[in-house]
């Protein structure tokens, strides 16, 4: 007898339907699973055998044939155990009731006929949705993703066993209620408060900038300085993720299988910090099943490169792409896919290899060849999207321990937000969102200077020998500062502030 | 090339081009004969002489005139913008000529007319400090301003420091360098090398080619101080390269000038040593220099600026010592982006400057 069970399976973050057809014929008792399976689907076969004899059913002898249709497609994972499960068990009239018809099925099985959680969940019910489905029976450690999404029917089995009584209509299995997101949102505090770190006012009025106007930021200080804590706290003066935001982040986490299953959801900006060994794939995502990779997991967070020149060249080139479209595509010999990678990017790094260069109390024993060729890692283009290059230097033991308040995080993001707020306004009709984004045209557009500023930023090039590339950035950044302080028009005060944000360009730097 | 070269001009050369001579012996060759091109060209018949100037040398002669040729010489020297001057040369300098081992030839690339102006040699440690920046510097700037010609070694440090400031003051500037005219040493001052050829000259007594040996650099010093009327060290430790630039400064019966400095800095221990010497004169100041060669400084060009309430405010914490960023904040109680601003302002009116690690400095 044929049977027919519906699953879902995940082409990047795109879900597609994939039927699950199971005959059982006479014949040498085997189970062959056809349909480009990967090997994790191949094994199915011995875990269902198991599981369906441990729940207590029969695994038919005979010989048993599972199609995953569309045929053409590699299908990966080990989401289809509680399918083919339940289609042997139909096919094999153990399991009479022809409700499984309506329901989308997913999830992996244990030997005992457990049900263990899968990856990726989030994206799938999502598609599922889109595509017309909305009942689904999942496992039930998968449930706090599920009940973020609204408008459909998700039942959480814990067992084979559960299952088939859930659908033979002997037990009776409440859908998943649906939870808002504020209340997962309320009782999330970051780890560090900008009100942690001391002294660095420079840096910190940098770093509020950077966020305000989705700006990239290169840090420039000798070890110790704090640039990494700095770094951290930026993610809590960020806006507050939105409701799709969260959405957005948590398909990713759930496919690369980092989503904390308890939660469910991702309430709080990613802040990533690969390794400078960190290999290609790793960072822009690949690898035979074409996973995401950092910049993907970083989508409306951080990514935070530590020591930037001591990554490899190729590896910072890669960013190239992913900083400009705000998403990476992924190609591989199985399947080509498009990942979100819409991050603001942190960089830090010494001013010299040794790290002590301009310092007032160590001696920098690098030569001017050594540290050419140290800054010089850092690549023309890879620069030109990183707007704001700030200085940051070693706290004094006084500052540490000093008593004085520090603005607290909260205090700033309100700042931060307002300043986002004028910037939605100012591209309610572009493509674009913060002033980080604008091209030339809406430079020349939106960033009019006085002429005291023109002439300024005339005689700045010349004395500060700033490179020409500089100019629009620094304008972009003026942009910023007068969203900060509400203000309509830039003044020339704002583009004499965003002028000292051009550290590496300084002749001492070069 | 303005004129083809005589036989005897050739001589010269094809004795500059054997490295492994040393000025005397290439002049103590020279004055075997009033026509040289018959020593070089025919070493044989001069073997008794050349071989009381030193062993082997005779040996070099007869291969140099293998390794030497004078098309592509001529050749190369146009390729590479420079050419050689000769004892004979109007532009020469009379200064050489009272040293023991004058160079027969000098190769320059610029303007050897310079070689006949006033000039004021600057020297000192490879690796300055902050102080030994802005003094070289101060010091560079007043000098160029009076017409002097600011000789160094384009080294790395107080030497490039030098010959940079005096073309940022539009001044014409002279490096004596311990290598070939075709080699930037230290490679880092291949801008300034080729500024300098451009706007004043490079002079060399080695052959084309030569790389910078360790013993060229004391030879080069001697080249240093004679061209000057006189030589300041800004800077320099203990065993410093500079110390022989002083030497033979002080052979040559040359003026030496020296900037005190920190007495617990190690890059100031040389120039303080020195002070002991009671040949040697203290600069507290470039009018001293000034004041000592009878020169009618510029006036000073301040307060030209109109500067805010803010900007005074700032300049004048920054009056007695380089201020941190966060300390002017403190000191100012200006408001962070304010600051921010006037800092800008005030560097782009060349009135402060920006230093490394959030610095600001006059």
């Amino acid at each position: 007898m044929l049977a027919k069970v519906n699953s879902f399976s995940l082409s990047g973050l795109d879900g597609y339907k994939v039927d699950i057809e199971i005959d059982i014929n006479a014949g040498l008792p085997k189970v062959e699973i056809i349909g480009l399976p990967d090997a994790a689907i191949k094994e199915s076969a011995e875990r269902v055998t198991s599981s369906v004899k441990n729940s207590g059913y029969h695994f038919p002898i005979k010989r048993v044939i599972v199609n995953l249709a569309p045929a053409d497609t590699k299908k990966e994972g080990s989401l289809f155990d509680l399918p083919i499960a339940i289609g042997v068990l139909a096919a094999s009239e153990q399991l009479f009731s022809k409700t499984y018809k309506d329901y989308v099925i997913l999830g992996e099985l244990s030997l005992d006929g457990k049900l263990r959680p899968i990856n990726g969940l989030m994206a799938i019910l999502i598609s599922g949705m889109q595509q017309g489905y909305n009942k689904f029976i999942i496992p039930a450690e998968n449930a706090a993703e599920a009940s973020f999404i609204q408008g459909i029917e998700v039942y959480c089995v814990h067992s084979l066993r559960e299952a088939v009584e859930f659908l033979e209509g002997e037990a009776k299995i409440e859908p998943v209620a649906y939870r808002d997101f504020s209340d997962a949102m309320r009782d999330d505090r970051y780890d560090l408060d900008f009100s942690d770190v001391k002294g660095q006012r420079t840096a910190k009025r940098a770093m509020e900038i950077a966020v305000a106007g989705g700006h990239n930021i290169l840090l420039i200080g000798p070890p110790g300085a704090g640039k990494s804590m700095l770094a951290k706290c930026v993610v809590s003066i960020m806006p507050d993720l939105t409701f799709q935001e969260a959405i957005d982040v948590t398909k990713v986490y759930s496919v690369a299988g980092l989503l904390d299953e308890k939660k469910g959801i991702v309430t709080k900006r990613p802040f990533r910090t690969p390794h400078h060994t960190a290999t290609i794939p790793a960072l822009v995502g690949g690898g035979m099943r074409a996973k995401p990779g950092e910049v993907s997991l970083a989508n409306h967070g951080v990514l935070f490169l530590d020591e930037v020149p001591e990554y490899k060249r190729q590896a910072l080139e890669t960013l190239r792409q992913p900083l400009e479209d705000g998403e990476i595509t992924v190609t591989r010999v199985l399947q080509t896919v498009k990942y979100p990678a819409n991050f603001m990017l942190i960089g830090s790094m010494n001013p010299c290899p040794c790290g002590n260069y301009g310092s007032k109390k160590h001696v920098c024993t690098c030569t001017p060849q050594a540290i050419r060729h140290y800054l010089n890692k850092l690549s023309g283009p890879l620069l030109d999207r990183i707007d704001i290059q700030v200085e940051v230097d070693a706290v004094e033991f006084g500052e540490l321990r000093s008593k004085a308040e520090e603005e607290s995080s909260a205090a700033v993001k309100e700042r931060v937000m307002r300043a986002r707020e004028v910037q939605r306004k100012r591209f309610a009709r572009s493509p674009i969102y913060t002033n980080s984004d604008m091209n030339n045209r809406l430079i020349k557009h939106y960033c009019q200077i006085p002429a005291e500023a023109e002439s300024m930023m005339e005689t700045a090039f010349r004395k500060l020998s700033l490179s020409a590339r500089a100019s629009f950035r620094i304008l972009k950044v003026a942009r910023t500062i007068a969203d900060l302080e509400g203000k309509e028009n830039i003044e020339t005060a704002h583009v004499a502030e965003a002028i000292q944000y051009r550290s590496l360009d300084r002749k001492y730097f070069s | 090339m303005k004129r083809s070269l005589s036989e005897k001009e050739f001589a010269i050369l094809k004795l500059a081009s054997i490295e492994e001579l040393t000025t005397r012996q290439r002049n103590e060759i020279l004055s075997i004969s009033d026509r040289p091109e018959e020593v070089v060209d025919h070493p044989e018949r001069f073997s008794e002489e050349l071989n009381s100037i030193g062993s082997g040398i005779l040996d070099r002669i007869l291969d140099s005139r293998e390794s030497f040729d004078e098309e592509r010489f001529l050749r190369y020297m146009e390729k590479i913008g420079a050419y050689p001057l000769f004892r004979e040369d109007p532009d020469y300098p009379k200064k050489f000529e009272m040293l023991e081992d004058a160079p027969s030839v000098l190769f320059c690339r610029g303007d050897a007319s310079l070689l006949s102006s006033e000039c004021f040699a600057i020297v000192g440690t490879r690796a300055p400090t902050r102080y030994g920046r802005d003094v070289t510097e101060c010091f560079a700037r007043a000098l160029s301003d009076v017409s002097f010609t600011i000789v160094s070694g384009l080294a790395r440090g107080v030497d490039a420091i030098a010959h940079r400031t005096a073309l940022e003051e539009g001044a014409p500037t002279i490096a004596v360098i311990g290598c070939g005219v075709d080699k930037v040493y230290p490679a880092e001052n291949k801008e300034l090398f080729d500024e300098i050829a451009e706007k004043g000259l490079i002079i060399t007594e080695y052959f084309p080619g030569v790389n910078p040996l360790p013993f060229h650099f004391p030879e080069r010093n001697r080249l240093i101080s004679a061209l000057s009327e006189g030589v300041l060290v800004t800077e320099a430790g203990l065993k410093s390269g500079t110390m022989i630039t002083v030497d033979c400064a002080l052979d040559q019966g040359k003026d030496i000038f020296l900037v005190p400095g920190n007495i617990f800095s190690a890059a100031s221990k040389g120039t303080n040593e020195m002070l002991h010497n009671p040949q040697c004169l203290i600069a507290t100041d470039p009018q001293d220099i000034l004041d000592f060669y009878k020169k009618e400084g510029k006036k000073q060009k301040e307060n030209e600026h109109q500067l805010t309430t803010e900007e005074v405010l700032v300049y004048s914490a920054l009056t007695d010592d380089d201020r941190h960023f966060e300390e002017l904040l403190d000191i100012t109680g200006l408001g962070m982006g304010e600051l921010m601003a006037t800092l800008t302002r005030l560097e782009v009116l060349g009135v402060i400057k920006k230093l490394p690690g959030n610095y600001y400095g006059i």
